[in-house]
């Protein structure tokens, strides 16, 4: 199985000198066992992807959800312009909510053609066969909801982004302008969520996921639903993953910056056991035998 | 009157190496006078430019509103930010509509538009609005089925015109005369592209206007730095000219540059 990472920002694109080693492109990640390709969020990412691949192919994208960020690049997947088919593979809500988008009038000049789509329905706690992957979704703690997947073929890695921590902030469709107190049956919600996270993380050789905060910044935006480095480690170490690849990064952290955060949290991770990468635009991993 | 460009990308940001030259940001163009300031497109370019800016008071004028022309709002500093307001202004009868599917919360955190720290206002454009010293006129017309606006913005320093896309419009010839400079889409060099203008549409646009400067912006996908860098040898070493014989000087937006506007001094170069 490999790995080959086409989006990795948070939020939104950045574009400029500052930004070019690690990317300014958001979430997409292509997922390859054997001749399978699987994937994993259409952001801005996947533009350049669009660009790489047969254009009468059937495609398999898993959504985590339909965040812009998430989902901006499918209206340019340019296989879908030409004689490609897509099976969508997400939430109930959020394909829901873009099969009215991507029909919409005034987004893009030009839309999908309406007979290249097909939608599937990912649920926490069934899993799918796509292929010859046998994908795990499970719940995430974000704003209106998130899933991340388990993708196991050769090996297994996982994609977890976005969620918050699971201790702090309960995310829900409320829109939120800061911390709420937790109530006890919060307080078991999120319990239930992590315990089921790390669930699925076990016999998981590499996961991705949303770290796009240092400590400092979740500090202040702790009711932004993403997380950090050490919580994404505590996970990790917790479920006996051997690499964590620390993904999508703040928008306004450049190039100099992700050095340092990349270079920080690769020692921390060898103090516990994890092997840590930050991840960049072109970066391809192989994922081992767990 | 300063014009500075933050986004000069049509269709979709393109991050990377291959725009680090004239920009990769999405349509954003803050126009300052002396008095007044408008924010012209709100693309991806708009988050940087509200991030070095704190107006108690923020003007937006949407001149489509496809994505690339919205893309930042969510983002966008003025327009989250607590005892301020803002206006965004747009001939599109549903840009409220529009704009509340952007940041639904399938979409985005904010869920509602007025969830937005700013207090926020959606203004219809009629003819010309007043903006400090900023005369800003519009003309309004339909290009493959998608509304595009042209805004003519004019201070004691002198006049431009911006528009994302060729209108096409019997009106604009005689609206768009006697403009000092004509910023106008130049989504691609080569081939048509539903809902958008040529570099051949931008000439067109500024000759039938007789405006011999003109600035090119909204690039799309295959128009990357060496694909502009190209286009602006070609048109320095040998300019399109007016009917009279003038020479049309012609530069590419780059994000940072500006364009200075005096009327009593020869106009600066971007």
């Amino acid at each position: 199985m490999r790995l080959r990472f086409w989006g990795v920002r948070g939020s939104h694109v950045v574009a400029g000198p500052t930004t070019v080693r690690y990317g300014g492109n958001t979430s997409c990640v292509e997922v390859i066992d054997g001749t399978e390709r699987l994937i994993v969020d259409a952001g801005s990412g996947l533009r350049a992807l669009g660009q790489t691949l047969p254009k009468d192919a059937h495609y398999n994208i898993l959504l985590s959800h339909a965040h812009w960020d998430h989902v901006q690049g499918l209206p340019f997947f340019a296989p879908l312009h030409e004689k490609s088919k897509l099976t969508l593979w997400a939430g109930e809500r959020a394909l829901a909510a873009l099969h009215d988008l991507l029909r919409a009038p005034h987004v893009v000049t030009a839309p999908l053609p309406v007979d290249c789509l097909t939608s599937r329905v990912t649920a926490p706690g069934r899993d799918v066969i796509i292929g010859s992957f046998a994908v795990m979704p499970v719940l995430l703690n974000h704003p209106a909801g998130a899933l991340g997947y388990r993708m196991m073929g050769n090996a297994a890695c996982a994609y977890l982004s976005d969620t918050a921590p699971f201790h702090q902030v309960l995310h829900g469709d409320a829109f939120l302008t800061g911390v709420p107190e937790l109530t006890d049956a919060a307080r078991r919600e999120l319990a239930t969520m992590r315990r089921q996270v790390v669930d699925v993380l076990r016999g998981v050789h590499t996961v991705i996921y949303d770290t796009q905060y240092s400590t400092s910044e979740f500090h202040v935006r702790a009711h932004y639903g993403h997380s950090t480095p050490e919580h994404a480690l505590e996970l990790c170490a917790e479920a006996g993953v051997r690499r964590l690849v620390l993904f999508h990064h703040a928008p306004d952290r450049d190039d100099a910056a992700m050095d340092v955060f990349a270079s920080e949290y690769r020692l921390r991770g060898q103090r516990v056991g994890v092997d840590v990468v930050a991840a960049y635009e072109g970066l391809e991993l192989v994922v081992g035998a767990s | 009157m300063k014009i500075r460009f933050w986004g000069v990308r049509g269709v979709c940001s393109i991050p990377g190496r291959e725009t680090t030259q004239f920009g990769g940001h999405t349509a954003a163009i803050e126009v300052t006078g002396s008095t007044g300031g408008v924010l012209l497109d709100a693309g991806t370019g708009s988050v940087a430019w509200g991030a070095q800016r704190a107006p108690m008071h923020t003007d937006i004028v949407l001149t489509r509103v496809l994505l690339e022309h919205i893309g930042g709002i969510p983002f966008v500093q003025p327009l989250n930010t607590a005892g301020q307001s803002a206006t965004i202004w747009s001939a599109q009868p549903d840009v409220r509509a529009v704009l509340e599917a952007r940041v639904a919360s399938a979409f985005h955190p904010f869920g509602s538009l007025g969830n937005f720290a700013t207090a926020l206002q959606v203004g219809a454009l009629a003819e010309s609005i007043v903006i400090g010293d900023l005369q800003v006129a519009f003309l309004t017309a339909t290009l493959d089925g998608f509304a595009t606006t042209a805004v003519r913005i004019a201070s004691a320093d002198g006049e431009f015109v911006y528009t994302p896309a060729p209108l096409r419009d019997a009106r604009w010839a005689a609206w768009a005369t006697g403009a000092d400079v004509l910023i106008h889409g130049a989504t691609t060099s080569k081939r048509h592209l539903l809902g958008y203008g040529s570099v051949a549409d931008a000439i067109e646009a500024a000759s039938s206007a007789g405006i011999a400067r003109l600035v090119l912006t909204h690039f799309g996908p295959d128009m990357l730095d060496a694909e502009i860098g190209r286009l602006a040898d070609e048109f320095a070493s040998r300019p399109p000219r007016l009917a009279n014989g003038t020479p049309i000087q012609i530069t590419p937006a780059r994000e940072g540059a500006t364009v200075t506007l005096r009327r009593t001094k020869p106009n600066a170069g971007t």
